[in-house]
């Protein structure tokens, strides 16, 4: 049986490891392909070199770029701006959630991750790009 | 049309009242001294009258005597000179007129006629006749009465002038000095004096006003002074008032940061908690012996407590920051419920309980907070299910003309009369050992209070212990604002 997430990139964009980790089994075990980003620099870098289906942006990035200036960026390389951004965040402030709706971000997943409710997410999100694709 | 004649000055005044006196004293001298003259000026022509036929008969006896008739013409002629005498007759011993002489433009009417005997020596030679024109003394009079009348009104008008010069000096100009000195005294000219140093009351007056001038200048100028003194201490009020401000500003977006930091900081090695002890429990990592999945189970548990108390913390410490934002909009009840139902129908299903809504179907919309309203609504279905255990729930909303009513019964083991008010209390937690059993963090009543109560709506709970509670919260309608 196929598994929902075969043949699926998905970038994870966070600077804590272990909840990259724990992203790439969620999601591994459903089949899909998860690279992992630990800064705002190196998720601009992997979106352009590994084309993802999608990426889950961590909005808190420690250094230059945080998670919402490099949504802004990859959304202004043509290539790259029909990819889905689901931001990442703890905070549960409708003010933060409109501001990275406003930035480019398809949608939203709150941490902690519901790690039942996040592949449902993905996969809807994904959906949702390759038909108006 | 006859306009009334107003003396503005107190010189007109006393002017005026000068002339009237001296026009009295001229009237009623002038009654007087015409009196005066008429009686002394009569009486001397009385005696002068008869004097001067006295000395006529007088001289004219030894003439007649010698019967000097020419002689007795010439006399009277020469008499006649006299301008009262009018005529005189001369007549005999026999009353036969010897001579006559007379005035031209006579007329009888203004005569009076004194008769004399002519005598000497106890012996009549005849008697004689003068004819005394009172047009003469009338003219007298008359001359007389308006020469004194004339002298008196110029002696009165020289004294009243000077009377009235006097009175000028002393007083009307002092006045004048004093009035215009006044009124040129305003708020601005406090410096000016009257210039008035006589001995009398109106120096005494001015020397007052000077007085009181200068009291009031020197509180103008303290007044001032404190003015000033005072501004000088607003603005650096003020500018204390500015920096505490900023830094009170400063203070409070230290706090939201703070707050949001925690926010962060807090619930991320939760992430990880929940979400590892999640991932072995579904047995993604392999599979697990009973044990194993029961200890797994309590960890999971407690860290999803644990993360609802953090959410709770933090929701209370943002409202009490007041930075909890609402926001404002219009949503459909059916919305609403959608959101919410799903996830509370399956809680329900698993504790065989049944979970039934109603609304009107032509339900208006509400503009409110759309997300908190349905925090608050998860929160009430939510313990609804939690405290039932066999029955129902139901969730009914309705529309009044003020606002939305939302009330969720069940038939669960309901709440003490004397806890019906504390329960929306931070932190309380109601009952006895009997449901020690239902965990929850006592926070979010307490939350779901402060999110309806911050909307302007109400939130109260009625119940019967064993049979069940009715929760129940308002919306109140707003006028949605114009875009």
């Amino acid at each position: 049986m196929e598994k929902e997430g075969a043949g699926k990139k998905i970038l994870v964009v966070d600077d804590r490891e272990d909840s990259r980790r724990l992203v790439w089994k969620v999601l591994g075990y459903r089949g899909y392909e998860v690279i992992e980003a630990g800064t705002g620099e190196d998720a601009i870098n992997m979106a352009q070199s590994e084309l993802p289906a999608l990426i889950l942006m961590d909005i808190r990035l420690p250094g230059g770029i945080d998670g919402l200036e490099a949504t802004r960026r990859i959304k202004a390389i043509p290539q790259l701006a029909h990819i889905p951004i689901l931001a990442m965040t703890a905070s549960v402030r409708p003010e933060d959630m409109h501001q990275a709706l406003n930035e480019g971000c398809s949608g939203f997943v709150s941490k902690p991750i519901d790690i039942d409710e996040l592949p449902k997410q993905v996969a809807e999100h994904i959906a949702r790009a390759s038909s108006t694709a | 049309m006859k306009r009334k004649l107003r003396i503005r000055t107190i010189r007109g005044k006393i002017l005026l009242s000068i002339v009237i006196v001296i026009v009295l004293c001229v009237v009623f001298s002038a009654f007087i001294v015409s009196q005066v003259v008429k009686d002394r000026l009569g009486e001397k022509y009385e005696v002068d009258k008869m004097a001067a036929t006295e000395s006529l008969s007088y001289s004219l006896a030894p003439v007649l005597d010698l019967y000097d008739y020419k002689q007795v013409e010439r006399i009277i002629t020469s008499s006649l000179t006299y301008e009262n005498i009018a005529y005189i007759t001369v007549f005999d011993r026999g009353g036969i007129l010897i001579v006559s002489a007379a005035e031209q433009n006579v007329s009888s009417e203004d005569l009076d006629i004194e008769k004399y005997n002519i005598t000497s020596n106890d012996r009549v030679f005849g008697s004689i006749e003068v004819g005394f024109s009172r047009k003469y003394i009338d003219e007298q009079i008359q001359t007389t009465t308006v020469a004194l009348i004339s002298g008196l009104a110029g002696f009165l008008i020289l004294v009243g002038l000077a009377l009235f010069t006097f009175i000028n000096r002393s007083v009307i100009n002092p006045l004048g000095v004093f009035t215009r000195t006044v009124k040129e005294m305003d708020s601005e000219n406090l410096a000016l004096r009257v210039n008035i140093h006589s001995e009398d009351e109106l120096g005494t007056l001015a020397g007052s006003f000077n007085r009181m001038a200068g009291d009031l200048e020197k509180s103008h100028r303290a007044l001032k002074k404190a003015h000033s003194e005072l501004e000088l201490k607003v603005e650096e009020r003020t500018k204390e008032l500015v920096e505490i401000n900023k830094q009170l500003i400063g203070a409070s977006k230290h706090k939201s940061q703070f707050l949001a930091n925690m926010s962060h900081e807090l619930r991320t090695p939760l992430n990880s908690i929940i979400g590892y002890t999640k991932l072995m429990l579904d047995g993604l990592e392999g599979d697990i012996n009973e044990e194993q999945q029961k200890d797994l189970q309590t960890v999971y548990t407690n860290s999803k407590h644990l993360l609802e108390l953090i959410n709770g913390l933090l929701d209370l410490s943002r409202i009490e920051a007041g930075k909890t934002v609402l926001s404002y909009g219009t949503f459909t009840i059916s919305d609403l419920l959608s959101e919410v139902i799903p996830a509370i129908e399956q809680l329900a299903r698993e504790k065989g309980l049944t979970l039934t809504y109603s609304m009107a179907p032509n339900i208006g919309h509400p503009y409110a907070d759309q997300a908190k309203t349905k925090q608050v609504l998860m929160n009430i279905l939510g313990n609804a299910v939690k405290f039932t255990n066999e029955g129902s729930i139901k969730l009914n909303v309705v529309e009044t003309d003020k606002d939305f009513a939302f009330s969720v019964t069940d038939t669960g083991i309901g709440i003490k009369e004397e806890d019906l008010g504390v329960i929306f209390d931070s932190f309380k937690q109601v009952g006895p050992a009997q449901i020690a059993g239902y965990e929850g963090t006592g926070l979010g009543l307490a939350i779901s209070k402060q999110f309806i109560e911050m909307q302007g709506g109400r939130i109260w709970a009625e119940s019967e212990l064993g049979k069940g509670s009715t929760f129940t919260f308002t919306l109140p309608k707003k006028k949605v604002a114009s875009s």
